[in-house]
């Protein structure tokens, strides 16, 4: 899975968010590191709906612009939760690793 | 116009270039969302944000291509055009055979070398006496007959006669100067390689055979006329023929040439007929068309249009001359088979236990 759709889904995972809560949740998960624009957010959001990992939660009118709001469908959840666990797994195998190897971490 | 205005517009005009139905359900959201984002003052979109936007339209846009023709997701149209094509190509092969006897390019005063050597015509009723012609055109018309009748596997069968036939007529010709036009080589390397392609992809030729009416022949009679008066005009440019003489006057051809080209694209639009049938049209002409650009056919004498590069793409057959020619129909037509036979399957690999 690539990073951005990583954090796109870990954005939703919380609850849901419409485009430009996304879009500032990645950036501040990631520390700032990963900035998404719009068409390459776009381009997620109907890979993930596709994919049914996403679905559009609600719509609201705000400042007489549309806002649609998504969420993690079940099936997005449990890839989500799977990801984070090898990623976590390789993590700790990782610092396991450099522990071992003399403890400079 | 506010600044604001004057940006959401330009954010519209980007947006624009994303497939209609994106726009529909998606554009009022993006574009909340890009105002959002723009800086206080912004007056155009940036240019990272521009090249973004454009990646993401376009790539959308192949996108939603890939997925009316991909596996499981294959439309109805896209079968139907496969069936009609399968029969409908065939045949066509069979009239341009047979226009290529009707009319022969009658050598003009100019080139009495040749004349005087036998030669009043090149093509015509001469065609027959060409080895390996008239037995191409033999299984050009079993071919025909056999998709006609609506029999897949007959088909099937008497193309990869045909197709031997020409490798073997190609072994033999291959560096030499061989009679039998370019045009209906090219066309039935073409033709075949999609047709067979279509017929293991299709519900198959008596499918086809019933989609066929008389849009499609008001589209592909104008076409096979271009082929014709196209191969004349090859023929009256021919370095071969015409070493050493006066190159006769081809405006003539040329005109007609450019007519009837654009005739059947303007029908073919009029018409309204499947665009994927057009697409798979297109592929069969793509060799005989790179043959013709890069022959340099249209450097008429009249000096109207000088685009050819001189090269005989099919008489000096390197590689790179047989990507050319022969790339677009090669890649369609594996496309063509490997959606057919690939099982469909979720882009999503889940893991193990857990699939929905």
């Amino acid at each position: 899975m690539q990073e951005a759709t990583f954090l796109i889904l870990t954005a939703l995972a919380a609850g849901s968010q419409h485009g430009y809560g996304i879009i500032t949740d990645v950036r501040e998960l990631s520390g700032g590191r990963v900035r998404l624009r719009a068409g390459t957010l776009y381009t997620a959001l109907d890979r993930l709906r596709a994919d049914e990992l996403i679905a559009v939660d609600r719509e609201e009118v705000v400042d007489s612009r549309l806002r649609r709001y998504y969420r993690l469908t079940p099936r997005g959840s449990q890839l989500l939760a799977t990801e984070a666990a090898r990623l976590q797994a390789n993590a700790a195998a990782a610092l396991s690793r450099l522990d071992l190897a003399g403890g400079t971490i | 116009m506010s600044e604001s205005a004057g940006l959401e517009g330009r954010y519209r005009r980007l947006l624009a270039w994303y497939p209609r139905s994106f726009r529909r359900e998606q554009e009022g959201e993006m574009l909340a969302v890009l105002m959002a984002g723009a800086r206080p003052g912004q007056r155009r979109p940036g240019l990272l944000e521009t090249a973004d936007l454009l990646r993401s339209a376009l790539g959308m846009r192949l996108v939603l291509a890939m997925r009316s023709l991909g596996p499981g997701r294959r439309s109805q149209r896209w079968t139907d055009a496969l069936a009609l094509f399968s029969v409908v190509a065939p045949l066509f092969l069979v009239i341009v055979a047979v226009l290529e006897v009707a009319v022969p390019y009658r050598l003009p005063p100019e080139s009495r070398l040749l004349v005087v050597l036998g030669w009043h015509e090149i093509g015509g009723l001469s065609l027959l006496r060409v080895p390996f012609f008239d037995v191409a055109v033999c299984l050009q018309v079993v071919v025909a007959v056999c998709a006609l009748l609506g029999w897949r596997r007959l088909t099937l069968i008497a193309m990869a006669a045909s197709v031997l036939y020409w490798i073997v007529y190609w072994r033999v010709f291959v560096y030499g100067i061989s009679s039998v036009p370019d045009a209906l080589q090219l066309l039935a390397a073409g033709a075949y390689l999609l047709g067979a392609a279509a017929l293991l992809a299709s519900p198959g030729p008596r499918h086809g055979r019933h989609l066929m009416n008389w849009r499609h022949w008001a589209v592909l009679l104008p076409a096979a006329a271009f082929v014709q008066v196209s191969t004349l005009l090859l023929y009256a440019t021919s370095p071969i023929m015409f070493r050493g003489l006066r190159s006769p006057d081809t405006s003539g051809y040329l005109v007609l040439s450019v007519v009837f080209a654009a005739a059947a694209v303007v029908l073919a639009v009029a018409s309204k007929l499947n665009r994927y049938f057009l697409l798979l049209l297109a592929a069969m002409f793509y060799p005989y068309a790179m043959q013709l650009a890069f022959s340099g056919a249209f450097r008429s004498s009249s000096g109207v249009f000088r685009p050819g590069f001189g090269t005989d793409l099919l008489r000096l057959p390197t590689p790179a001359h047989l990507a050319v020619l022969f790339v677009l129909p090669v890649l369609l037509a594996c496309w063509v088979v490997l959606t057919a036979i690939r099982p469909g399957r979720s882009r999503v690999m889940m893991p193990p236990g857990q699939e929905a």
